[in-house]
């Protein structure tokens, strides 16, 4: 099975790293196939989910629950064009959830007594240059919805309607909370790197 | 606006760069994928199975009223153990039926009033086979018919629970004797009854809904309920506030309460506690907080799966002991399992 990898980085070796399920029969999702839909991304998602927990081992763990979804509801997909916003809407509604459950813990936790105070997001920025990292370290400081918005938007690539759908909110907050987003960046950018 | 977007197009563009995909990540979504399908699929399969055994079941009482002759001992769930003959009234012998299948073993005998009673050879607790208390070489104590291997819990003759550390009673079926056969329907299973806290006492929660949502409700309540809530006050009392499942370290946290007291228990892979690596679910940690009632207890285990029961005993500073039991759901470490149940929560004296 030849894998197009779109951004030229996923791995086109034989058969024997395509996995026997996958070369037995292909799954299909909508129009695409599940193996395409991975090589064309995998990557892309891996790194926005990075971006967004600032983890990651989570990003992939969250990437590969995404593909796990897809591939045991791919035959109720109505709209085979939305698969990629599905994709991304299954992935981040996980990271929403474990976000969520973090915050649970510790309040528990906290309510239980003295415990480690050390926090269970530990930021590990991939990044090639300064500018780079101190972007995706201002995006990681952003609030959830801003975080979400902003991710999906410039690292997804999605449209401002999918990134709505995606998330489950109308075009129009999205738009305000990019705006808010960008009001945070600038300013949080400037205090950091005066260049 | 447009230079940020620019800016963060090409920060993203180049983060994306760094991103290395393994391949692997595809053939394990899959694999997990393929796992749940089969799971709906068994489901599903399960229902329909459920459903037609119910119409036959509905059936067959009607058919009972229709004619008072003749059950007809089929296979499958209704289990023909032996003759009435082998228990007469007023003796104390006691068939047992090995397991067969999908069925649990069973033991048909007449309690102290003299009536046949079916019970379950599958514990209450966590499902071990019971014993017979004559197999078993200590002396139980006179009332002591069935023993629980897993949990040193003893069952009189209706199947009660006999001292510490339980209070639920063995598990039994519907009994027809009419025929002069023993005839036992493993189909429904009633809980046995509970007896009275005798030292001690039991706490055991159900499990928790599978969903995140769910868990936070459950949660709040928990908080809402706070010190209020009481045991019958016959002994100390543990209240556990749930166990968290961190899938990405594969960690088991146990908070928990004892007299009011806070604790934790983590249980995890061994080398998620690299600096604590004592094994055997001895206490350690760090020595200043030895006193376990405020405490975390960390238990490495050498690695976790779907199924696995992790057990934690401690011993408490004033020479109680704390059991908490923790079983992971069945599928395995899934994102989807976000809340693990606790399975046992319950503290003895010594003795």
């Amino acid at each position: 099975m030849r894998q197009q990898g779109m951004d030229g980085v996923v791995d086109t070796d034989g058969p024997a790293a395509t996995g026997r399920a996958l070369s037995a029969d292909p799954v299909v999702v909508g129009s695409v196939a599940l193996a395409d839909l991975f090589a064309s991304h995998a990557q892309r998602l891996i790194g926005a989910l990075t971006v967004y927990t600032g983890d990651p081992g989570v990003a992939e763990d969250l990437a590969q629950e995404a593909f796990a979804r897809l591939h045991v509801s791919h035959r109720q997909l109505r709209d085979p064009e939305a698969t990629v916003s599905y994709l991304y809407s299954i992935a981040f509604n996980q990271a929403r959830s474990r976000w969520r459950r973090q915050v649970g813990l510790t309040r528990a936790l906290r309510r239980l007594g003295p415990t480690d105070e050390s926090s269970p997001d530990v930021a590990v920025i991939v990044a090639r240059s300064a500018s780079t990292a101190a972007m995706t370290a201002a995006v990681g400081g952003l609030s959830e919805r801003q975080r979400s918005c902003v991710v999906l938007r410039y690292y997804g690539d999605l449209s401002v309607a999918d990134t709505a759908a995606a998330l489950g909110i109308s075009p129009n907050s999205v738009k305000t909370h990019l705006q808010r987003a960008f009001i945070a960046l600038r300013h949080d950018l400037a205090h950091e790197d005066p260049s | 606006m447009t230079d940020l977007e620019t800016r963060l197009r090409e920060s993203f563009a180049e983060h994306r760069g760094s991103v290395v995909v393994d391949r692997e990540l595809l053939d394990g979504a899959v694999r997990r994928g393929e796992r749940r399908v089969r799971r709906q699929r068994a489901v599903f399969v399960g229902s329909v199975a459920v459903i037609i055994l119910s119409v036959f079941w509905i059936g067959s009482i009607v058919d009972d009223q229709r004619s008072d002759v003749d059950v007809v001992p089929a296979s499958g769930p209704v289990r023909d153990v032996g003759s009435v003959d082998q228990v007469p009234e007023g003796s104390d012998r006691i068939v047992v039926a090995e397991p067969d299948g999908e069925s649990p073993g069973v033991f048909v005998l007449r309690d102290s009033s003299d009536q046949l009673v079916a019970l379950s050879a599958r514990a209450p607790k966590q499902g071990c086979r019971l014993l017979l208390a004559e197999a078993v070489d200590v002396d139980l104590g006179a009332d002591v018919v069935f023993h629980d291997p897993c949990h040193g819990q003893n069952f009189d003759r209706a199947g009660l629970a006999v001292g510490g550390p339980g209070i639920r009673g063995m598990y039994r079926y519907d009994l027809e004797s009419a025929t002069g056969r023993l005839l036992v329907d493993t189909s429904l299973t009633y809980p046995g009854p509970f007896v009275e806290s005798i030292e001690g006492g039991e706490m055991s929660l159900d499990r928790l809904g599978p969903s995140d949502e769910e868990a936070m409700i459950w949660l709040d309540a928990v908080e809402a309920a706070g010190d209020a809530v009481r045991h019958d006050g016959s002994g100390p009392f543990v209240w556990v506030l749930g166990a968290f499942h961190d899938v990405v370290s594969g960690v088991v946290t146990v908070p928990f309460t004892i007299d009011g007291l806070a604790g934790q228990v983590q249980v995890g892979p061994i080398d998620q506690f690299p600096e604590r690596g004592v094994a055997d679910g001895t206490r350690v940690g760090d020595p200043a907080r030895h006193d376990l009632t405020a405490g975390t207890l960390f238990i490495p285990v050498p690695s976790l799966a779907g199924g696995d029961i992790l057990q934690a005993d401690m011993a408490l500073d004033d020479g109680r002991w704390l059991r908490l039991g923790v079983l992971l759901p069945i599928e395995g470490p899934d994102l989807g399992d976000i809340v693990t149940l606790i399975d046992v929560a319950t503290i003895t004296a010594t003795r």
